[in-house]
């Protein structure tokens, strides 16, 4: 099966999230804190009348927090709004979405949303699931 | 094909809903023809799209009910219980097939398809004296199908795309907004502004009409209780009539999810707890069929929603036991409660008054997840009983979930919101507030009585600009009664917020219910009282210990001390208005300010108020805040220009003068309005004197009626009520000269100018019929 898919930047490394899923690429201006949610939801934002909840892709992963608040993919998961947090939006590429080889060795934070690898002119490529990254940290009173 | 599935699996489903109540009422009275064909019209759809579709299944099933309906429908057999028993099984089956069809997985329902057909066929017994109605015709869309051309004009149309217009009329709006900025930066100018208002107001009109779009009749709600009714009262062997009246209310698609679960709860617990078994009924001379009814009416933006039942009643006494027995209160206690705040205690955590857990009612939510349920966004639940005679459940829902009249307070640097429905009082922070630790608890003393209180940020954990000392407490008045004090770094604003759904994670924290948007863009979340009460440490204890202090609260320790709301007069004085005479605050346009024309008035709710603290040339923005004082019986309005704060007032420190009266409050002296005098003043006399005059008479009616109403007059119609004045038109038609013992004054009109014709004026002197009317007034008055 070959998806668009949108290379973007998290945590310094480069990742593939699934291109249908993702509305737009927004420029985030001001965070609103919701204090006491779990660490990785970095506050709210508004997009015209629209609150989205800001996730801070990095944390979720349970990788040190981003410093780059700048970029945002719009993402809607179970009928409420996200922004997800990346540090660059790179490309769009299309290409099959295979099982991870078990030689590919990914870091803890990463085996949990990991959805396969793709091939790209970039090279391999992780395809992660945006539901789980929206789902957070499965401990996320780690926060 | 993939959509032609998509509209057989919608109509469906909507037909079936549709049915839910036809077939209960089709069971009671079999030979309802209209019901009978319109179950059959379903099946009938449903065979010929499964054939076309091809899902044998439900066409086997669908073709064996449309067969056994067809002998109903032809007479030559009757609708008994066993067969209605059979439809509604089948029908259930379709159902469950339809979700699947839908879901795009295999039917997941039972493989006893035939057992369900076996159960439509016709016992053999009965087949000869079963008494045959006269046939009719054979139809298969039946007598129906002519009502269908009387129906409105209606077209489907798909939630998410009707969601898609509300928020783009809610971006509109905002932009708008935006665009009224930049107006106002620009200094207007040109058309622009006309041009702007003219757009705003077609944006406020598509946005109420669009509203009413998400509306849906209550009605259909309601019926879907039938079968649940039906189905419990078959159940536990109670038989029951429902009855549902609910006019043309009608409530936002998202309250309906938010009230459905409450309300099942309530009809269960009507018919297993409240309804009595048929003997019982019987025993106690009330008729063997119970009876439950549910209602629903509209008042301003609530919707009272009414579960009735003539069962055994509450037993207040046995309540109350049961509630010292599980320590949810002391006996003490108990004895200070009025009567609705006894029943009130089956909605408490851990109370059960089910002598016998049953079937039904013993599991799931109890009275407490109900009441939990109906106040989440401002609702409320009261309970009303009688023993012996029935129960009365009254759940006070919002109209809307979006739009909640809310006010804006401000901690460490963020925005947050409350529903104004919890809002008691604003107290300033003042140096004569005392503060003090009780248990653990900072309270603070107001009139008399303690209010635990705390601090917001520390329950968001974030860092306050002041201490709670030298910060605005919100009171807020929780559904238990109890009252506590919300300590903010100042209050933003006041207004209706649209309030929406935020991520479940966040939801998770307990603190908040949903976000909203301000005028200026931003992003606010809005409080979970409840919740935040909680985790600031007002444990439920407190909450019932509560009781008897509110119960105690009339007593106000000192006389003279007396709440005020302060705020900015349009004159740029500070004044100050006592808080028992203030109804509410609202916000109204500029558009709906009379000006010009006599006294200042308000347009509100389609009539007229007086207006006091303004006058012409003030208004230079389109918003006005406006406090709406009420005297028991009349209402008016006072404008004011700015922020609005409550503060405590010694009147022991007002000095009266013949201006007015000035108040000492934080040491600066303050104009304090006297709501005598308001209510005393000018067109606030209003409605009292009464003047009738001969209506038949077209100059009466349409020229003369006016004036006198303008000039504070109620206009009477009855002949033989008792009126201030009497107004007699010379050759008015079928009136005779007579003047009516009732009268008091009376004024003569003539037609034509007539030189030295005692009591009587020319119609058109305006100048004398207004110092004659106003005369008559003042003599009234005396």
């Amino acid at each position: 099966m070959s998806a668009p898919l949108l290379i973007v930047r998290v945590a310094g490394d480069r990742i593939a999230v699934p291109a249908d899923r993702v509305h737009s690429v927004i420029e985030l201006e001001r965070i609103i804190p919701a204090p006491r949610a779990p660490g990785y939801i970095a506050g709210l934002t508004t997009l015209r009348s629209r609150t989205l909840t800001v996730i801070d892709t990095a944390r979720a992963l349970g990788l040190p927090g981003a410093d780059r608040t700048e970029f945002a993919l719009v993402v809607e998961s179970d009928g409420c709004g996200y922004a997800l947090i990346v540090d660059e939006v790179e490309n769009v590429a299309s290409g099959e979405t295979l099982p991870c080889r078990p030689e590919v060795k990914l870091a803890e934070g990463w085996k949990r949303v990991a959805q396969g690898l793709v091939e790209t002119d970039a090279g391999s490529l992780l395809v992660v699931d945006l539901d789980t990254i929206i789902a957070g940290p499965q401990i996320n009173q780690a926060a | 094909m993939d959509d032609l599935v998509a509209d057989f699996v919608c109509e469906a489903r909507e037909m079936l809903e549709a049915l839910e109540g036809e077939l209960v009422e089709w069971e009671r009275d079999p030979d309802d023809r209209e019901r009978l064909d319109a179950i059959f019209r379903f099946v009938h759809t449903v065979k010929g799209n499964c054939g076309f579709f091809d899902f044998p299944r439900l066409e086997a099933l669908s073709h064996a009910t449309e067969d056994a309906l067809s002998d109903v429908r032809k007479g030559a057999r009757r609708a008994d219980s066993p067969l209605v028993d059979a439809v509604l099984a089948v029908l259930d089956r379709i159902g469950e097939m339809v979700e699947d069809i839908d879901a795009g997985r295999e039917f997941t329902g039972g493989d006893d398809d035939q057992a369900l057909i076996a159960a439509l066929a016709r016992p053999a017994a009965d087949d000869a004296d079963t008494p045959r109605a006269e046939p009719r015709t054979d139809n298969p869309l039946g007598d129906g199908s002519a009502r269908v051309a009387g129906q409105l004009r209606t077209v489907r149309l798909p939630v998410q795309l009707l969601d898609r217009v509300v928020s783009g009329v809610s971006d509109m709006i905002l932009a708008g907004n935006e665009l009224s900025r930049q107006i106002d930066a620009a200094g207007g100018g040109g058309g622009l502004e006309a041009s702007y208002k003219r757009m705003s107001a077609i944006l406020t009109d598509l946005r109420i009409s669009i509203m009413q779009a998400r509306m849906q009749p209550i009605s259909l709600l309601f019926s879907s209780y039938r079968r649940l009714v039906r189905d419990l009262a078959a159940e536990l062997g109670k038989p029951v009539t429902f009855e549902i009246e609910s006019g043309q209310v009608e409530i936002d698609r998202e309250m309906i999810e938010l009230v459905r679960e409450p309300l099942l709860h309530l009809i269960r617990n009507a018919i297993d707890h409240g309804i009595e078994s048929s003997e019982d009924r019987l025993a106690a001379g009330k008729p063997a069929i119970g009876a439950i009814r549910l209602s629903a009416r509209q008042t301003g933006n609530q919707i009272r929603i009414g579960i009735t039942d003539d069962g055994r009643g509450i037993d207040e006494a046995k309540v109350v036991d049961k509630a010292i027995a599980a320590g949810i209160l002391t006996a003490e206690q108990a004895r200070k409660l009025s009567s609705e705040q006894r029943l009130a205690l089956i909605c408490e955590p851990g109370f059960s008054t089910a002598d016998a857990v049953t079937q039904l009612s013993g599991r799931g939510v109890g009275m407490d997840a109900v009441r939990a349920g109906a106040t989440k966004l401002g609702g409320s639940l009261s309970i009303h009983s009688t023993l012996g005679a029935g129960s009365r459940f009254i759940l006070n829902v919002p109209l809307t979930l979006s739009i909640v009249p809310s006010i804006t307070v401000r901690t460490g640097g963020q925005v947050f919101a409350i529903p104004r429905s919890y809002v008691e009082e604003i107290v300033r922070p003042n140096a004569a507030l005392q503060f003090h630790s009780v248990g653990g608890m900072r309270h603070v003393l107001l009139r008399g009585t303690e209010h635990p209180c705390f601090d917001l940020a520390g329950v968001l954990g974030v860092e306050p600009e002041k201490p709670l000392e030298g910060q605005t407490l919100v009171l807020l008045r929780l559904i238990s009664g109890s009252v506590f004090g919300l300590g903010v770094d100042g209050i933003e604003d006041h207004g209706e917020l649209v309030i929406k759904p935020v991520a479940p994670k966040i939801i998770g924290t307990g603190l908040y219910v949903g976000v909203a948007q301000l005028d200026d863009g931003e992003a606010a979340l809005v409080l979970d009282i409840n919740g935040v009460a909680t985790a600031g440490g007002i444990s439920t204890e407190i909450q019932r210990l509560r009781f008897e202090d509110d119960a105690g609260e009339a007593s106000v320790n000192d006389a003279r001390l007396e709440t005020a709301i302060t705020f900015q007069g349009f004159d740029g004085r500070r004044k100050a208005i006592a808080t028992s005479a203030v109804e509410r605050l609202i916000e109204v346009g500029a558009g709906d300010i009379a000006l010009g024309v006599g006294e200042p008035r308000l347009i509100l709710d389609g009539g007229l108020l007086p207006l006091h603290g303004i006058v012409e040339g003030d208004l230079d923005r389109k918003k006005v805040s406006v406090l709406l004082l009420n005297d028991g019986e009349r209402r008016v309005a006072y404008a004011m220009a700015d922020a609005v704060d409550t503060a405590a007032v010694d009147l022991a420190s007002a000095t009266r003068t013949k201006a007015g009266t000035v108040v000492l409050i934080g040491g600066e002296a303050v104009e304090l309005i006297e709501c005598h005098a308001l209510f005393s003043r000018g067109g606030a006399g209003a409605g009292e004197a009464t003047c009738r005059l001969p209506l038949a008479d077209r100059w009466c009616r349409d020229f003369l009626k006016p004036l006198v109403e303008a000039r504070g007059y109620q206009v009477v119609e009855d002949p033989s009520a008792a009126v201030d004045l009497e107004i007699l038109v010379e050759d008015s038609p079928g009136e005779a000269d007579a003047v009516p013992e009732n009268a008091g004054t009376v004024l003569k009109i003539t037609k034509r100018r007539k030189r030295g014709a005692e009591g009587s004026i020319y119609r058109y002197d305006r100048d004398a019929l207004v110092a004659a009317l106003d005369n008559a007034q003042a003599g009234e008055a005396a």
